[in-house]
């Protein structure tokens, strides 16, 4: 019965249970799902890590390779960060080159990576002008269920906290290349860039409700492609704020979704703190 | 190689760090030693007969994996991962004429980290294609197309990780999908694969024996994959690569039978879970449909006591 009234009345279905302050899924507006991780459960990739937002689902995997470092950057290595949205992960796909909405989505994470400045690419400079590491992030959605952004952050930080480079022996006269995999150190990270995602209703065009970690059938609902706004945090600081579509907001707004999205950085550290400790996988 | 504008490119001329290491120096004979000890075992400590759907914890499946699929399955052989989505029919594209029989559109896409030799491009090469078809052909005799002319069928595969049999466990997620899109099908389809070095049967092989078999100087060597309508004894798929006796090959068939009757109980364990699941579903939802429709009554006499009142 609720089913067909969803289907008829979709946009009254929806205001209904906005106006009872719950959602469709019985959370609070500011509610986020449970996060489930697990690193390094792929074995041909050098890292990995598997995180389940609610439905949605993110596998990320790390490869590394060889290669000579740009010329007009002999002191930096590369750092190539793509998200896969295969047409497998939703209805609203077809197999093919990748949609507007992936390159979208890919160009957003891509970026936050790079302005949280949480990889010194100078760590993967192996010898200048000679050889770097090339670390290839592919972040592939099996499922999706709206906030692809977040989930796809937390895989990657949390494959990049996993990822253990071999160490190399370049010889500058012979330039022979010895790789020891029994060897092998941590990459540096500088803080934990955390990204939480927010649908921007509006109800009846004066009240503006920001749902916090909106599912896919939601960030529909709210009209927009995907969320409407994608705020990253990075240990206190803010790296990015991306507002695509939606409703209007006003600065109070603005700053409720700071502050909740201040607070969801500190719980998705506890979680890969948590689940890099093998304590549990669990929020 | 053509640049991908869609996506972010590393530099063109980038190598596996894996190369460079004591492994990849191998010779063919330290490799084939390596795959078997004495005792006739294998390296990840089964037999040479033994499946890897032999043992309960090692082929797992399951069904409504992806959430926003009609239905979807996960098969994982140890560390093959499969996932498995089917969607609804829909009709198909740039079509000038009538089909009588639906169509199944296959795509079989390997993730870039899947492999453990060199990472896999985006653009699909020719291997996935290859297996797409095969996926297609073997499916094709098992779904009732008649009952839906003019559509087609998604099937879309994604495989996260690649250590051998990545068909046959493709086939047999494929299956559990589609059963689980509750598209009509004439019986479960089950599938299994050996790779054949010399006079050795690997059952099941990983991909370091299906590496070692294509690339085998020896006599009989290569991977043939079969799939089986269990209940109809009919075989819907047979793929066969490298160069073998014919003795061999019916050698072989006779095994992967077996094979293929072997994992039948686990798929339909599977199913049955699925069922129950649904029917529980579908009493709940029942039930609470009859409770909205006594409130809404309630609701209706109310209002018909106060129209007749007036």
């Amino acid at each position: 019965m609720s089913e067909v009234y969803k289907l008829i009345h979709p946009v009254k279905h929806f205001n209904d249970y906005i106006s009872i302050k719950t959602r469709l899924d019985g959370r609070n507006f500011d509610e986020h799902r449970n996060i489930k991780l697990n690193v390094n459960s792929i074995k041909t990739a050098d890292a990995s890590a598997v995180v389940k937002c609610g439905n949605t689902t993110v596998v990320c995997g790390i490869k590394l390779e060889l290669a000579v470092p740009k010329a007009e950057e002999p002191d930096l290595g590369f750092l190539i960060t793509n998200v896969e949205l295969p047409a497998l992960c939703s209805s609203k796909y077809r197999p093919g080159p990748p949609s507007d909405y992936a390159q979208v989505i890919n160009n957003i994470v891509s970026e936050i990576i790079k302005n949280s400045k949480c990889i010194d690419l100078k760590d993967l400079c192996i010898v200048p002008d000679k050889l770097a590491w090339v670390v290839y992030c592919d972040m592939v959605c099996i499922d999706h269920d709206g906030s692809l952004v977040d989930a796809c952050i937390i895989a990657l930080i949390a494959s990049f906290k996993t990822l253990l480079l071999p160490s190399v022996n370049y010889d500058t006269e012979t330039e022979e290349i010895k790789v020891e995999t029994n060897e092998r150190i941590n990459l540096k990270i500088h803080g934990l860039p955390v990204a939480t995602s927010f649908a921007v209703y509006e109800h009846f065009q004066s009240q503006i409700i920001l749902l916090t970690d909106p599912t896919n059938y939601e960030e529909e609902m709210c009209g927009g492609n995907g969320s409407n706004l994608i705020i990253s945090y990075n240990k206190g600081l803010l790296c990015g704020i991306q507002k695509l579509g939606g409703g209007s907001l006003s600065t109070e707004n603005n700053e409720e979704a700071i502050r909740l999205a201040e607070q969801h950085t500190i719980a998705v550290e506890k979680v890969i703190n948590a689940c890099l400790e093998g304590k549990g996988t669990n929020k | 190689m053509p640049l991908d504008f869609r996506r972010f490119n590393g530099p063109e001329d980038s190598v596996s760090y894996k190369i460079y290491t004591k492994d990849y120096l191998k010779t063919y004979d330290e490799q084939l030693k390596d795959l078997y000890d004495e005792n006739g075992k294998r390296k990840d400590g089964r037999e040479l007969n033994e499946a890897r759907s032999m043992c309960m914890f090692c082929m797992f499946a399951r069904t409504d994996m992806v959430s926003q699929a009609k239905g979807s399955a996960y098969v994982e052989l140890r560390k093959t991962k499969v996932v498995c989505s089917v969607f609804d029919p829909r009709e198909i594209p740039h079509q000038n004429e009538f089909r009588q029989l639906g169509q199944l559109y296959c795509e079989v896409k390997f993730a870039p980290f899947s492999c453990p030799r060199k990472r896999r491009p985006y653009v699909p090469d020719v291997e996935e294609k290859a297996l797409s078809v095969a996926l297609r052909q073997a499916l094709e005799p098992a779904v009732c197309r008649h009952f839906f002319p003019n559509y087609q069928i998604d099937v879309l595969i994604y495989i996260l990780e690649h250590d051998g049999s990545c068909l046959a466990a493709a086939i047999n997620a494929a299956g559990l999908a589609l059963a689980n899109a509750a598209v009509p099908m004439f019986d479960i389809i089950t599938s299994c694969s050996v790779a054949v070095i010399g006079n050795k049967m690997f059952i099941d092989p990983t991909e370091i024996e299906e590496h070692i078999a294509k690339n085998s100087t020896e006599v009989n060597h290569g991977i043939i994959t079969m799939s089986v309508l269990s209940q109809l004894k009919q075989i819907s798929d047979f793929t066969q690569i490298g160069s073998m006796d014919v003795e061999c090959v019916t050698k072989v068939m006779e095994v992967l039978l077996k094979e293929c009757e072997i994992i039948v109980p686990n798929i339909q364990r599977v199913l049955v879970v699925d069922v129950v699941k649904n029917f529980e579903l579908k009493k709940h939802l029942e039930a609470e449909t009859k409770k909205r429709e006594e409130i809404l009554k309630k609701k209706m006499d109310e209002w018909r006591s106060l129209l007749n009142g007036q």
